[in-house]
C-alpha cells in the first residue's frame, strides 16, 4: 500500500525534474526518449494501482501553495485517463528519436524536451489534482507548456500566429475556471473537489463557467478556431499528444466535476448537447475542404470531440430525467470514445509525421502515390482512418455503437415529446456525420496514398525507421485490440462507471455488441464486391487518344476537385465558391492556362472573431494614445490618480 | 486673525514657492529654493527651541547643509555645465500659472480647515495650509515647465511641503527618517541632475516636450 501515493508523487515530480534538467543541459534525444518512455511505465502504474481503488497523498506543509495543501488523488476516473496519457506517452517516446531528426536544425532541443516534460507532467498533475488549486497549476503548466510546443518551429510565422490563437484561447479558458473555482470555494469554503458538487442551485453559475473554461480547451464550437491552427504546426509525436490526450483532459475535467459532481442544471446541458452537435457536424464538414493532413485530422478532433460531449450531456440530461440505465450507457460509449479517439488520433498523427518524414510535405496537393512507397505507414493510417469512420471491428465502431444505442434509447425512453425529437435529430446528425467522416478520411487516404506521386519529393519517399514503425504498430494493434476484445474488457470499466455515477453497471443493461455479426458481413460484402466487380476487369485503352497523351500526374482528381461535391451540397455554410481563370490568345478555343481556385469561408471566423479581434485592437490602440511620451502628461496621470485614490479613499473611509 | 511666528514662517515658505512659479529664470529660481529651505531649517530650528528637542535641531543643521547648501551649488553647477539661463516657454503663461497658485492656496486653505487632525497645540491649519499648497505649487510647477531642472526644482518644492506637513502636524518624526529622507532627496536630486546633464548631452537639449519621440 505504501508503494501507491510513490508512483503518484513520482508521476508528478519525474517530468517537474526532467524539464529542469533537460533545460540546463542540451538534452539528446535518445535519453529523453528514454526519460518519457519511463514516465509512460509510471503513469500506467498509477493507473494500475489506482484502478479499482482511491488513493490520497497529501504533501507535507512546507510544500503547500499559499494556505493550500498540496494533494493528489488517484481515483478510477483518473486511473482511466492516466491509462490513456501512458499508452500515447510510451508511443511518442518510441517515435520521438527518429522523428526529430529531420526537424534538428528547425527545434532547439532544450526548448522542445523542457516543454514536453512540462506538458505531460501536467497533463498527470491535472488528472491526480485533488483539490481546486493544485488543479489550476498543473492545468497552467500544461496549457502554457503546449503552446510553447505549438511554437517548436518558431522561425514559422504559421507557428507564431498559432500559438497566438491558442495562447489567447487558452488565456481565456483559465480565466473562465478560476471564475468558477472561486465561486466554487465562496459556496462551500473548501478547494478540494471532495467537497464540491453541482446538485445545489447555488452552485450553477459556477458549473456555466466551468463548462465554457472546459469546452475552450475542448475545442467544442464556437470555441475550436484555436484547434485546427495549434494542432498542426507542432511536432507531430506533440500533435498526437495534444489531440489524443490533452482534449481528453479536458473532457476528465468535466466528467470529474460534472458527473461525478452531480450537476443539475438542466439548461446548461441543453446547451452543451446543442454546441456538441453542432461541432461535431462543423468539425467534419469543415475537415473535408482542407488541404492540409493535419489540419484536416485536427478538424476531424473538433468532430470527435462533438461526439464525445454528446455522450456526456445525453448522460448528465438521462440521470436529471431519472434514467439511470440510459445514463450509464451514455456514459459508457462516451468514455470509449475519449479512449479510442486518443488511440487512433494519435496513430493518425504519428502516420501523417511519417508523411511529412518522408515527403517533405504534408500538403495533400503535393503529396500522391505513398502506398508504394511506405505500405506500412499507408497501412496504420488506413487503420487508423477506420477506426475513426467506425467500420468494424476497430474500437472506433465499439465507442459509437454505444452512442447510437443510447441516442436511440433515449428517443423512446425520455420523458417529453419534445426531448425524444431532439435525441432523433441528433442521431440525423451522427450519422450525416459518419458518413461526412468516411468521405473525409477518403479523401485523405485516396489522394496522399493513392494514384501517383504529385511530386518528385513524394516519388522519392521512403519508408520510415524501424522505432516509427513500432510506434504505430503499438498504437494500431491497441487500437484493433480493444475493438475486437470490447466485450472481454467492458467488465474492467465497471469501476470506472460505478465511480463516476455511483451505480452499479448491469451489464444487462448493454445490448451485446454484434462485433461478429459485423466483421463477417462487412468481409463477406466486401469480398463479394471484389469478386463480382472487380474480377478480370478488362483493361481498355484507345489507339488514337485524342491528342491528350498519355495520362499525367496533373489528371488526377485533387483534394480540392475530391471534396468539392460535398462543399457544394453545404454552401451556404461553407460560402464555397470557385474562381475559375482560362487565358491564352484565343481562350475559347486553345486555353493555353486554366487555373482553379476553390475557397471556403468560415463565417465564424470572418464575421465574428474577426471583427471582435478588429474591434479588440482598435480598442488597444485607442488606449495606446494614452502613452503619448510627455513627462507633463505621465505627471498629471499621477497626480489624478492620486487624487482619485484620496476620494475613493475617503469615500470608504 | 493672528498668526504665531512659526505660523508666519511657514506661510512665507508657501509664498517663496508661488514667487518660483512666477519667475522664469532658473539660476534664480535655485537661489529661491535655496531661501526656502534656509527658512525651513529656520523654522525646524524654532521647533526645537520651543520643543527642547536637540533632535530636531540636528534635522535643522542638515536640513540647511544639505538642501539650502549642497543641492542647490549642485544645481548652479549643472545649469553652468549645460549652458541654460532661463526655462524655454511654459505650456500655461507665467502670470495665469502665478495665479493658479494662489488660487491653489486658496484650494490648500479649504481643504486644510477640514482635515480630522487636532489643532489645539498651535500649529493648526495655518502651517497645513503652507504644506499642502507647497505639494500643489511643486505639482504645478513641474506639469508647466519645459526644461528638465525645472521638475528637479518642482519635485524640491513638494518635498518641502510634505516636510513641513510632517513638522507642524505631528509632535516630531525620529531622526533616523528624517536623516533617510533627506539623503534619498539627495541621492535622487544627483541623480536628476546627472541625467539632466547626460540628456543634454546626447540631445543637445533638455526640453521635456520633445522627449516625446522616445515613446514605446
Amino acid at each position: 500500500m505504501t508503494l501507491f501515493p510513490g508512483v503518484l508523487i513520482a508521476s508528478c515530480a519525474l517530468p517537474a525534474l526532467l524539464a529542469i534538467v533537460s533545460l540546463i543541459r542540451r538534452p539528446n534525444h535518445k535519453a529523453c526518449a528514454v526519460a518519457l518512455l519511463a514516465f509512460g511505465i509510471i503513469c500506467l502504474s498509477v493507473a494500475g494501482s489506482t484502478w479499482r481503488q482511491t488513493v490520497l497523498w497529501q504533501a507535507p506543509d512546507w510544500l503547500a501553495i499559499g494556505m493550500v495543501p498540496v494533494q493528489l488523488t488517484g481515483d478510477p476516473l483518473s486511473a482511466f485517463f492516466m491509462l490513456l496519457l501512458a499508452t500515447v506517452c510510451i508511443c511518442c517516446a518510441i517515435y520521438s528519436p527518429d522523428y526529430l531528426e529531420h526537424l534538428k536544425d528547425r527545434i532547439s532541443h532544450r526548448f522542445y524536451w523542457s516543454a514536453l516534460f512540462a506538458f505531460v507532467g501536467g497533463m498527470a498533475g491535472v488528472l491526480l489534482a485533488g483539490n481546486a488549486v493544485v488543479f489550476i497549476v498543473a492545468w497552467e503548466v500544461m496549457s502554457i507548456a503546449s503552446a510553447l510546443l505549438v511554437l517548436s518551429d518558431f522561425r514559422q510565422q504559421r507557428a507564431q500566429k498559432a500559438a497566438i490563437n491558442y495562447l489567447v484561447a487558452t488565456r481565456v479558458a483559465t480565466a473562465f475556471i478560476s471564475l468558477g473555482f472561486l465561486l466554487m470555494y465562496v459556496r462551500f469554503a473548501d478547494w478540494s473537489f471532495s467537497a464540491w458538487n453541482f446538485s445545489d442551485k447555488s452552485s450553477w453559475p459556477a458549473a456555466a463557467f466551468l463548462m465554457i473554461g472546459f469546452i475552450i480547451k475542448a475545442g467544442i464550437w464556437p470555441f475550436h478556431i484555436w484547434l485546427p491552427y495549434a494542432h498542426p504546426e507542432a511536432p507531430s509525436p506533440v500533435s498526437s499528444l495534444m489531440s489524443g490526450v490533452m482534449v481528453k483532459v479536458a473532457v476528465y475535467a468535466a466528467l470529474r466535476f460534472f458527473v461525478v459532481g452531480q450537476l443539475s442544471c438542466q439548461p446548461l446541458v441543453y446547451a452543451v448537447f446543442a454546441l456538441a452537435s453542432v461541432s461535431a457536424f462543423w468539425g467534419i464538414l469543415f475537415a473535408i475542404n482542407q488541404r492540409e493532413l493535419k489540419r484536416l485530422l485536427a478538424y476531424s478532433t473538433v468532430e470527435n470531440i462533438g461526439l464525445i460531449f454528446l455522450g456526456l450531456s445525453l448522460s448528465l440530461w438521462a440521470r436529471n430525467v431519472g434514467l439511470d440505465d440510459l445514463a450509464c450507457v451514455a456514459l459508457l460509449g462516451m468514455l470509449l470514445h475519449c479512449f479510442a479517439h486518443g488511440l487512433f488520433k494519435s496513430l493518425l498523427f504519428l502516420s501523417a509525421g511519417c508523411v511529412d518524414y518522408s515527403a517533405h510535405s504534408r500538403d495533400l496537393t503535393l503529396l500522391g502515390g505513398l502506398s508504394k512507397r511506405m505500405p506500412l505507414t499507408t497501412a496504420f493510417f488506413v487503420l487508423g482512418s477506420s477506426a475513426n469512420c467506425a467500420i468494424p471491428p476497430l474500437n472506433g465502431f465499439v465507442s459509437k455503437w454505444y452512442l447510437y444505442q443510447s441516442l436511440l434509447r433515449s428517443a423512446y425512453t425520455l420523458p417529453t415529446l419534445c426531448d425524444r425529437a431532439v435525441c432523433l435529430a441528433a442521431i440525423g446528425v451522427l450519422s450525416a456525420v459518419g458518413a461526412l467522416a468516411v468521405a473525409c478520411f477518403a479523401k485523405a487516404i485516396g489522394v496522399a496514398f493513392l494514384g501517383k506521386a504529385r511530386t518528385s519529393q513524394s516519388g522519392n519517399a521512403k519508408e520510415v525507421p524501424p522505432s516509427m514503425t513500432l510506434a504505430q504498430l503499438l498504437l494500431a494493434s491497441a487500437c484493433l485490440v480493444t475493438g475486437i476484445g470490447a466485450s472481454g474488457l467492458l467488465p474492467f470499466l465497471s469501476p470506472v462507471l460505478t465511480y463516476s455515477r455511483s451505480v452499479v453497471l448491469q451489464t444487462d443493461v448493454l445490448a451485446s455488441l454484434p462485433l461478429c455479426q459485423f466483421a463477417v458481413s462487412f468481409a463477406v460484402l466486401m469480398s463479394a464486391i471484389f469478386a463480382l466487380l472487380l474480377r478480370n476487369r478488362p483493361f481498355k485503352y484507345k489507339t488514337w487518344d485524342c491528342g491528350f497523351g498519355s495520362l499525367s500526374t496533373k489528371t488526377q482528381a485533387t483534394a480540392d476537385s475530391f471534396a468539392q461535391p460535398i462543399a457544394r451540397i453545404f454552401t451556404p455554410v461553407l460560402h464555397h465558391s470557385l474562381t475559375v481563370d482560362i487565358s491564352g490568345r484565343d481562350r475559347r478555343h486553345f486555353p493555353e492556362k486554366i487555373s482553379v481556385e476553390p475557397s471556403i469561408v468560415s463565417l465564424l471566423e470572418t464575421r465574428f472573431y474577426g471583427p471582435a479581434a478588429y474591434g479588440l485592437g482598435k480598442l488597444s490602440q485607442s488606449m495606446a494614445k494614452l502613452q503619448a511620451g510627455s513627462i507633463h502628461l505621465y505627471l498629471l496621470y499621477v497626480c489624478i490618480a492620486l487624487v482619485i485614490l484620496m476620494l475613493v479613499g475617503t469615500a470608504i473611509w | 486673525m493672528t498668526l504665531s511666528p512659526l505660523e508666519m514662517v511657514a506661510l512665507s515658505i508657501a509664498l517663496t514657492a508661488i514667487l518660483m512659479v512666477g519667475s522664469t529664470h532658473l539660476r534664480l529660481n535655485i537661489w529661491m529654493f535655496a531661501g526656502q529651505t534656509a527658512l525651513l531649517a529656520g523654522l525646524t530650528a524654532l521647533y526645537s527651541w520651543q520643543r527642547q528637542d536637540l533632535h530636531l535641531f540636528l534635522v535643522a543643521m542638515a536640513l540647511f547643509v544639505l538642501k539650502a547648501i549642497a543641492v542647490p551649488k549642485f544645481l548652479l553647477f549643472i545649469i553652468q555645465q549645460v549652458h541654460v539661463q532661463r526655462d524655454s516657454g511654459t505650456v500655461i503663461p507665467t502670470p495665469i500659472a502665478m495665479h493658479l497658485s494662489i488660487g491653489f492656496l486658496g484650494i490648500s486653505y479649504i481643504l486644510a480647515s477640514q482635515l480630522p487632525i487636532p489643532h489645539a497645540n498651535g500649529s493648526g491649519w495655518p502651517s497645513s495650509t503652507a504644506a499642502i499648497s507647497l505639494v500643489c505649487t511643486g505639482l504645478l510647477l513641474m506639469l508647466i515647465r519645459r526644461i528638465a531642472l525645472s521638475q528637479i526644482i518642482g519635485f524640491l518644492i513638494m518635498e518641502n511641503g510634505i516636510y513641513v506637513f510632517g513638522l507642524t502636524q505631528t509632535t516630531g518624526m525620529p531622526l533616523l527618517i528624517e536623516m533617510g529622507v533627506l539623503l534619498d532627496v539627495l541621492a535622487g536630486v544627483m541623480i536628476a541632475g546627472l541625467l539632466a546633464f547626460r540628456i543634454k548631452k546626447n540631445f543637445e537639449h533638455i526640453d521635456v516636450t520633445m522627449l516625446a519621440e522616445l515613446k514605446e
